[in-house]
């Protein structure tokens, strides 16, 4: 019974594979071209009556700001469709928009309601239509929340455009300078003020929930990390040992905060637990360790160590405390930053006396310097590994610069005063 | 304990060996499927030499000058059969017929040549036209695969695209129908002899399969 049971599976087989290589003429499409998508945003209206904040234009920006896209501004449109129903695919064809995204505002007992739909042009075919919804205030959210949505059915990537962006600005006032940490939208709105002091505030971090901040204050004579909610501003210090306290990071998982700590006379790494409130200490070496910073698993740390001679980024094992060097090119590669991928390590990497922001590939070693900007320092990865800030000097000032990790796309972020460093993006 | 081993192992012996077995009759079933296709005329050819040494002269016969001890057996036998002229003109016949047969089978090759460089060059066009077209998205990575099947009117029109298999990412897949939407029509395949696009170019397989991406 088995054997035939075989001999019918061996029949089988033999049937199916001839079968399987009939077929028609095939063609294969091996290469392409990588260019911004056209896409036209159409304006959001309410009762005819333009928005306070035109969300339209907002959604416009994000998208182009990713420089992943290519808008077909409002003064060339041919119509202001706001539903499906109105739209005129040949309008679009004319202007080249691949994409299109129509959408229209209800307010509902003082929700604000957006039904928007994207659309693609070339097949006249609905992609999706959903609704958003918030209060008056939140109109920027509601845009940056459409931007998500399109962005990821275009790109196949999680949009980034409701992330925030934590920073430290300093200017000089007199002969005194003062510190502000500060958060803002990623595309530099809606700033708000976290801290001020006197002293330097450095290496701010976030919560893995994106509701609190880690930080170094020096207010109180010498460098201690404070942890603190942005909701009602409400902090708490959490070191206050000798020497150096410095370079929080909070794991992915929320538990712990990775630090360096110099009190038993030479900077080493540490982690500290948060509900215990125990710190353990995880390098043991006569140089330098410092910059700590986790890997999505929250298993392990990239820190820089000068053990080897010259600054260099290694990965630490916290269960077997097993050490491993990660970079091999160049003299001075520091600052590890992992992508949420895991497998894209961003550092500050010296080349020709310069430095430059650089990944570095994990699984096939690759190394590619995405900037050419000089001085640049403290890259941060945005959540969705698509983009990265770093903070630079441009004319001697300290500005906020993005590249994409393709390096395709470079701008700068103009502060409005002062000097602005140690950019952090949130991780949501 | 062997003897235990053994006939547990057994069953995948002889599986294998039956595997073997069945996939070497397939082999061969394949070839000698496919040799007849081209056999015929090889074998024809010397045939209808012989057949022309019997029925007409000198001339032929000069041809094959260098193989002179065969014709004349041939000639032998054929002339106490030639008496009979009824046979002798029912093999005319089969003679002709063959001949004929030869030429179709001949001009049947040349089309079929004529056929695959035309199928060729246009498949090219078609890639050509949708490469310049096919705008990727930053998730595209090598080794993705996404097959489209899309169907095409004899004025160049494409008249439907399906996608046939997914790269498991949906905007790759949409680029890759965007692609063929942005073409549209194929507007060269007008020229195109309608016997081939019927043949070839109504229904087509599309592969998007990447390999000039950094990732």
């Amino acid at each position: 019974m088995k054997k035939f049971n075989l001999f019918i599976m061996l029949f089988l087989f033999t049937l199916i594979f001839p079968l399987s290589a009939i077929a028609g003429l095939s063609i294969e499409i091996t290469k392409g071209v990588d260019n911004p998508t056209k896409i036209a945003v159409a304006p959001i209206v309410f009762d005819g009556d333009q928005l306070s904040k035109d969300i339209s234009i907002i959604i416009q920006d994000d998208l182009e700001r990713s420089g992943l896209f290519e808008p077909i501004f409002r003064e060339n449109m041919l119509s202001f469709p706001s539903s499906i129903k109105d739209v005129y695919f040949r309008d679009w064809l004319i202007l080249g928009a691949e994409y299109l995204v129509v959408g229209n505002l209800l307010i509902n007992n003082g929700v604000y309601q957006v039904t928007f739909s994207l659309l693609e042009v070339h097949s006249s075919r609905l992609v999706f239509t959903k609704i958003a919804k918030g209060s008056k205030n939140q109109l920027r959210d509601l845009a940056h929340h459409i931007s998500d949505e399109v962005y990821q059915a275009v790109t196949g990537i999680a949009g980034a455009f409701s992330t925030r962006v934590a920073y430290v600005t300093s200017i000089k006032l007199d002969s005194k300078i003062k510190y502000k940490l500060m958060v803002a939208d990623v595309d530099g709105a809606r700033e708000r003020l976290i801290l001020e002091s006197n002293h330097p505030i450095m290496s701010p971090s976030w919560s893995p929930d994106a509701k609190e901040l880690v930080y170094v204050s020096f207010e109180t004579g010498r460098p201690a990390v404070f942890r603190q909610k942005l909701a009602n501003g409400r902090r708490k210090q959490l070191t206050n040992f000798k020497g150096l306290n410095g370079a929080p990071s909070w794991s992915p998982d929320g538990k712990k905060l990775a630090l360096v700590l110099s009190k038993d006379g030479n900077p080493e790494v540490y982690t500290y637990d948060l509900k215990s409130e125990e710190f353990t200490r995880h390098t043991n070496h006569f140089a330098i360790d410092t910059e700590p910073n986790w890997t999505p698993d929250s298993k392990s740390l990239v820190f820089t160590s000068d053990r080897g001679g010259s600054p260099q980024i290694y990965r630490l094992k916290l269960k077997t405390s097993e050490i491993e060097r990660l970079t091999f090119r160049g003299t001075y590669n520091a600052r590890p930053r992992l992508a949420a991928n895991g497998r894209t390590l961003v550092m500050v990497h010296r080349s020709a006396q310069q430095f430059h922001i650089a990944t570095q590939d994990l699984v096939n070693g690759d190394l590619r310097i995405l900037t050419n900007t000089s001085l640049d320092e403290s890259p941060t990865v945005a959540p969705n590994s698509a983009m990265l800030l770093y903070a630079t000097k441009i004319n001697n000032r300290g500005v906020l610069a993005a590249v994409s990790l393709d390096a395709g796309v470079k701008f700068l972020l103009p502060s409005k005063q002062g000097d602005v460093r140690e950019p952090a993006w949130s991780p949501k | 304990m062997i003897t235990k081993l053994f006939r547990r192992i057994n069953p995948l012996i002889t599986a294998i060996f039956l595997s073997f077995i069945l996939h070497t009759m397939l082999i061969v079933f394949l070839v000698i499927k496919w040799d007849p296709e081209s056999k015929p005329q090889k074998i024809s050819a010397p045939k209808y030499i012989q057949a022309k040494l019997i029925n007409q002269q000198d001339k032929r016969l000069k041809k094959l000058g260098t193989k002179p001890k065969p014709k004349p057996k041939r000639i032998v036998k054929a002339k106490p059969k030639s008496k009979d002229e009824n046979k002798f003109q029912k093999k005319r016949k089969i003679v002709e017929q063959k001949k004929a047969k030869n030429s179709q089978v001949k001009k049947q090759l040349e089309q079929e040549s004529h056929d695959k460089k035309m199928t060729s060059s246009y498949s090219a066009y078609i890639t050509e036209r949708i490469e310049a077209n096919w705008n990727r998205p930053p998730s595209a990575r090598r080794g993705m695969e996404a097959k489209l099947l899309i169907r095409l009117v004899p004025t160049g029109q494409v008249v439907s695209v399906a996608l046939l298999k997914t790269s498991g990412n949906i905007a790759f897949d949409r680029s890759a129908e965007q692609a063929v939407y942005k073409v549209g029509n194929f507007d060269k395949l007008q020229k195109m002899d309608l016997r081939i696009f019927e043949k070839s170019f109504r229904q087509l397989e599309l592969v998007f399969r990447p390999d000039d991406l950094r990732l």
